[in-house]
């Protein structure tokens, strides 16, 4: 396994752009961002735009993951191995982030927190795959085993996940709207939001990674 | 891959069964004692063929989970591990253990089924099509709880955490199963043939897979 | 004839040294692998024998002046160490039979026939393992080690639980073996090491 690095985990000028943008974000997403049209709670309506991108960093967070998992595989087993681990738990976070936002809105919206909608299950089956993951890490004590395994068990249910999308529709008609209408102050709030998250997400993956790989080394 | 090896490993493994009896009357108490408790509580099921087919791969699914996880597992614990990674290929010891566990969940539901049948007074529509998505169902859990127990034979602690394994693996096919089990209690042809062609796919896709990552999931 | 090349080898556990830097050109009948308790003896023979990857370096076989390809070591091993077992619900000559089979092997009876002949069990060939004292289970082992013929013998710790005619057996087992093939042998016993024609101690090599 290669050193631990030194360089900064995210370069300072990103970082302060990241607390500037974000904090415009969570102040336009109340006071700039008017009522939203056609929701059962218009002011509600305003946690999509926290709530959609946490959804779609779990998703990317989850395929960051398998793809690494992929090399851990076929290169350099234990760098991949620390880069997909460290993908997998953020993108648990990220999940479970998605997932207290979006029975917020249920609740609100639809009038019960937990409906079965696709989407839901969907985003309940990827906390099901992380927990078993982790699960499934922490009971494997040799380390070169558990970076095969664990990269095996993830490659797995990645090519499961598909048919999930088979599956979900039968259980009952989706909740979630097909096509969304928005209006220029929600689209560039929702933009704005997924550029930071998307930051957020690289700053905190490599600050994980450096914290592990310190471990490893530490350890030997 | 060797077919003789994996040949081997199936007759090995059902000769050993055959004798000890552990695994097969386990998961038969397991399964006689669910379909009973479900009879019981619910009474007669009569025609109503969504509740039926849910209920029945519940008893089938938790069946398998008490039973085929042992597969791996007890090679691990009595140390015959070694042995078979000597003299098998990796590939056909998969296949081998694959085969054993499809006929061990086809020995329980040779019991189980036409007991929950005749419990509950379960109606069905038609015959082939039932047998088949119970044979391609049983398929696609052998494939997924395969691959599953050999990860999980690497792990410290294996009972509970094969049953949360799997489940991520395997839920997608057993949605199907449910699915394609009721259109055929309830006589819905396009149903059932469309969910038949899923559960091919789907175990093609998991045994294929298994067979390219068992390797690193079975060597040291 | 076969020959064993270990470059480099080295090998940890989660991040304990087992051994390191280990080299060994060795073209013999039959090498004693010696070391005190916890050296890696058991450990350097399953990376021989295929069951282990090392962190590092590289072992490999020679035979008949060629590298023996890892696809066909296979046929070409055999290995009897304490944590390595027969099924216990089994017989040892149906042990045998399912071993030779999976490796593809001919005469499957002739062979298991042969190799319980061999060991001295005969007569209890068809008793279950797990029927077995701990002596007869440690020649039904070696059995198993020596039914397909194997070029490469690896014993880990082999006159363990043997009685006086079993070490007669082992050592008559080993001088037939190594005169048409390479016999590893780990043990802390100096009469087993003595039948070695070279010795590689692992207590200096950490």
């Amino acid at each position: 396994m290669g050193r631990v690095g030194t360089r900064a985990i995210l370069p300072i000028w990103l970082q302060v752009f990241v607390g500037v943008e974000m904090t415009a974000v969570i102040v336009a997403a109340f006071l700039y961002v008017p009522p939203a049209d056609g929701f059962a709670s218009p002011e509600c309506a305003r946690i999509m735009i926290f709530h959609v991108p946490c959804a779609i960093i779990a998703v990317v967070a989850y395929i960051v993951s398998t793809v690494y998992a992929v090399l851990c595989l076929t290169r350099d087993e234990m760098a991949s191995d620390v880069k997909s681990a460290a993908s997998a738990s953020l993108g648990f976070l990220f999940t479970a982030l998605a997932t207290v936002t979006g029975m917020i809105f249920a609740r609100v919206e639809w009038g019960t927190a937990w409906n079965w909608d696709p989407r839901e299950t969907s985003i309940l089956m990827l906390v099901i795959i992380y927990a078993a993951y982790f699960a499934l890490r922490g009971a494997i004590p040799n380390a070169a085993n558990r970076a095969r395994i664990s990269a095996a068990y993830n490659i797995l249910a990645c090519l499961v996940m598909p048919f999930v999308m088979f599956v979900l529709p039968r259980i009952s008609p989706g909740l979630h709207p097909s096509e969304v209408s928005l209006s220029p102050e929600y689209r560039e709030a929702l933009v704005g939001a997924m550029l930071g998250y998307v930051i957020i997400y690289v700053w905190m993956l490599r600050l994980a990674v450096r914290v592990r790989e310190a471990s490893l080394a530490r350890r030997r | 891959m060797s077919l003789r090896g994996a040949v081997a490993v199936l007759v090995k493994d059902a000769r050993c069964e055959l004798r000890s009896k552990q695994a097969i009357s386990a998961v038969l108490l397991f399964a006689v004692t669910s379909t009973i408790a479900v009879s019981f509580t619910l009474g007669m099921i009569g025609s109503d063929a969504a509740v039926a087919s849910t209920l029945l791969w519940v008893v089938i699914y938790f069946s398998a989970m008490a039973g085929l996880g042992r597969s791996f597992a007890h090679e691990e614990e009595t140390y015959t591990a070694g042995l078979l990674r000597l003299a098998v290929p990796a590939e056909s010891v998969y296949v081998g253990k694959l085969a054993f566990n499809f006929l061990t969940l086809a020995a329980v539901e040779v019991v189980t089924v036409p007991l929950f049948v005749l419990l509950t007074d379960c109606r069905v529509a038609r015959v082939g099509a039932f047998i088949g998505m119970l044979l391609l169902g049983s398929a696609a859990l052998s494939a997924g709880a395969t691959a599953a127990a050999a990860m999980v034979s690497r792990a410290a602690s294996k009972g509970a955490l094969f049953a949360g394994v799997s489940f991520p693996l395997l839920a997608p096919a057993l949605g199907i199963a449910i699915a394609g089990t009721n259109a055929a209690l309830a006589s819905s042809p396009a149903g059932c043939a469309a969910d038949m062609r899923l559960l091919v796919y789907y175990c093609g896709v998991v045994i294929t897979a298994s067979l390219m990552l068992f390797r690193c999931i079975w060597e040291e | 004839m076969a020959g064993v090349r270990i470059s480099n080898l080295a090998h940890e556990f989660d991040g304990r040294e087992v051994f390191r830097s280990i080299d060994l050109a060795y073209d013999g009948s039959c090498l004693a692998v010696t070391g005190p308790n916890g050296s890696g003896k058991s450990t350097l023979l399953r990376i021989l024998a295929g069951l282990l990857t090392p962190t590092s370096g590289e072992a490999r076989f020679v035979v008949d002046g060629q590298d023996a390809p890892r696809e066909r070591l296979r046929g070409m091993i055999g290995l009897a160490a304490p944590d390595v077992r027969l099924y216990a619900e089994l017989s040892a000559r149906e042990n045998l039979r399912f071993l030779l089979r999976a490796r593809g092997c001919g005469e499957i009876d002739e062979r298991a026939s042969s190799a319980l002949e061999r060991v001295g069990l005969c007569d209890r060939g068809d008793d279950r393992v797990g029927e077995l004292s701990s002596g007869l289970r440690q020649r039904a082992a070696l059995a198993a080690a020596i039914a397909h013929d194997p070029v490469i013998l690896l014993l880990d710790e082999p006159s363990s639980n043997l009685d006086e005619s079993g070490m007669r057996m082992l050592h008559g087992m080993i001088e037939s073996r190594r005169a048409s093939g390479l016999v590893i042998i780990a043990t802390n016993d100096p009469d087993e090491a003595a039948l070695a024609s070279e010795r590689l101690d692992l207590g200096s090599a950490r």
